[in-house]
């Protein structure tokens, strides 16, 4: 396979990562034999199969809502680009929270995000940063929810999470997850991927707050890259059962 | 008044007036004279007396005969508080500060409001963050944001006392402050309750100010947090509110309360507990605009001891005492709902 992959999609978000990969993609009027990227709205798994038998390579889903994933059964390779999971500062992120929890600790993970988001879908995407962060979530309790937002406890490798969501305009969306040590403790702020604007990780110990470098690569970027990497290196990929484990423990929210 | 100063008389000698408000009174010698120190242990009223070049004493009673006191600072248990304040206001001081909260229940704070309507003398509880400049230039800019936030949520992160109390002066005969044993439920339910009335009370007046009403609290979730600390989560007035807290031997304070709307977000960021580090830093955002006020150079601390001055002055009313009714019995209902909320889980749990 050539390093320049071609790839279908349609809107500015992909144009904009487009023209930040120009030597890992081109455009293609067609799916086949390149990469897919498709949105995640209602309906997006029939779309990612019909690419999937039209030849597509890859797909790239961009913030899958949660839906029922059996149409993807037949294979293909798909990669999931979350709001704020696929950010470039996850790897570190996790290795960081990881590193941190210990038994007796609690992860804080909250998003703000924009009045009128779905909420099982702003779950589900709060599901996939603590797998990135942490582990999956597991016993799953909705503990209060409305039209502006929700609060929620989980367990994720053993450590309690607090999960709360917050609708409003008022500032750009942005997902914060905080875990406090004996003596310090480990926090991230990822924003939403619409511009480069860089996530922040600190790590505070008692010799201080170190603050990691800093990228300034949404996530779109990031998914599109490792695509690329997958298709290139044919590794493996488990985004679709991990989506469809996060969308298990998701269920429990009811829409509308 | 003397030489134009006021007097102050505290009843308490421990680590609040040694680090709070004898330093604070140190930035306002122009305004006050601290006259009198009582505490039931005499080397302590003495020690810390001599420090404000006062008279030391081993009784209220003594404190309250001393005509050179005009405003009695209640700093003592917080058993005491309503007993102390009730004897202050009968001995017709000019004013009476009492570190929260200024009763330890309903009934208690009406008596005292009832003696201090009685008596016409003004009472004002230590609640710092009410008296803070950066508190104050949200209350002055947030619009509709009390009718209109769901959202409200208050975080505290915190060192052990100590270190700031270090901070603030030279602190003597500190008590011990022993680990609490949360493996013992009752412990960890007195974690919670003790950890509402002793540090979210900071912020449950700010709080409450954001609540159309708060007879209906309603306590989702509450739990101890290790080595110390709460994560409440619950409802009022129609408003989601999460309180949490944890002190932990890190050395960065994390001190905010924020409100949301559809439209509108709140963030105040409180300096920490007893250093006169200037006051909070506030930040109202609304869609592509952000409007900081602060900091500025006194907190909540110096602000509280200002009120007291331009109340003795007559240059401003005193404080509502319906309010500070309501402010402790929102705190109240919080802490018991919320260690009962403990007591209860842990008792869903065994069961399973």
């Amino acid at each position: 396979m050539s390093d320049s992959l071609p790839v279908f999609a349609a809107g500015a978000t992909s144009a904009g990562v487009l023209a930040s990969l120009p030597a890992s993609y081109h455009h293609s009027e067609a799916a086949s034999g390149g990469v897919t990227v498709i949105g995640g709205s209602r309906g997006w798994p029939r779309a990612a199969a019909t690419a999937i038998r039209a030849g597509a390579a890859g797909v790239i889903v961009t913030a899958p809502e949660p839906e029922d994933l059996s149409p993807l059964r037949s294979g293909g390779l798909i990669v999931v680009d979350s709001i704020w999971a696929t950010n470039p500062v996850a790897a570190s992120a996790g290795a960081a929270f990881r590193s941190a929890a210990s038994p007796g600790s609690r992860l804080e993970c909250r998003v703000r995000v924009a009045v009128g988001r779905s909420l099982a879908a702003v779950l589900l995407d709060q599901l996939s940063l603590i797998r990135a962060l942490l582990a999956p979530a597991t016993e799953l309790r909705i503990l209060h929810r409305s039209e502006h937002g929700f609060v929620a406890e989980a367990s994720a490798a053993g450590i309690a999470v607090d999960l709360s969501a917050i609708c409003t305009d008022s500032a750009p969306q942005q997902a914060s997850a905080r875990l406090l040590t004996v003596d310090g403790g480990v926090h991230v702020q990822i924003p939403d991927g619409t511009t480069a604007q860089p996530a922040l990780l600190t790590v505070t110990g008692p010799d201080g707050t170190l603050l990691a470098p800093t990228r300034y690569e949404s996530g779109h970027r990031a998914a599109w890259r490792r695509l690329h990497h997958l298709l290139s290196t044919g590794e493996r990929c488990t985004d679709l059962d991990d989506l469809e484990a996060d969308i298990a423990t998701a269920s429990i929210y009811p829409e509308g | 008044m003397l030489n134009g100063k006021i007097g102050v008389g505290f009843v308490g000698a421990g680590p609040a007036t040694q680090a709070i408000h004898l330093p604070t009174l140190a930035r306002l010698t122009a305004t006050f004279d601290v006259v009198h120190v009582s505490d039931v242990v005499a080397s302590l009223a003495a020690t810390v007396a001599a420090r404000a070049g006062a008279t030391p004493s081993t009784s209220i009673d003594a404190l309250l005969d001393d005509p050179r006191v005009e405003v009695v600072a209640v700093c003592s248990p917080h058993q005491f508080h309503a007993a102390q304040v009730i004897a202050a206001c009968r001995a017709g001081k000019r004013a009476v500060l009492c570190e929260k909260p200024f009763a330890a229940s309903s009934p208690e704070a009406t008596e005292i409001a009832a003696v201090s309507a009685e008596t016409g003398v003004p009472i004002v509880v230590g609640a710092m963050h009410t008296f803070d400049p950066g508190w104050l230039a949200a209350v002055e800019h947030w619009d509709d944001l009390p009718a209109t936030s769901h959202t409200i949520r208050s975080s505290v992160v915190l060192p052990p006392n100590a270190r700031f109390e270090d901070f603030a002066t030279e602190v003597v005969a500190r008590p011990d402050w022993p680990m609490p044993d949360l493996d013992d439920i009752e412990v960890r339910a007195g974690v919670v309750h003790g950890g509402v009335m002793g540090l979210a009370i900071h912020d449950l007046p700010l709080v409450r100010s954001l609540l159309p009403r708060f007879d209906d609290v309603t306590v989702l979730s509450a739990h101890a947090l290790r080595p110390f600390g709460y994560q409440i989560v619950l409802t009022a007035g129609g408003k989601l509110i999460e309180l949490h807290a944890a002190m932990t031997a890190t050395w960065r304070p994390e001190w905010t309360l924020e409100a949301f709307s559809d439209n509108q977000a709140l963030r105040i960021e409180f300096s920490p507990s007893y250093v006169h580090a200037g006051s909070a830093t506030t930040a109202i955002q609304r869609a592509g605009q952000t409007r900081t006020f602060g900091p500025v150079a006194h907190n909540g601390y110096e602000g509280e001891w200002r009120t007291i001055a331009a109340i003795v002055r007559g240059e401003q009313p005193a404080p509502d005492l319906t309010t500070l009714i309501d402010d402790l019995r929102f705190a109240i209902a919080i802490a018991d709902e919320a260690a009962q909320i403990v007591r209860s889980t842990h008792g869903a749990r065994a069961a399973a």
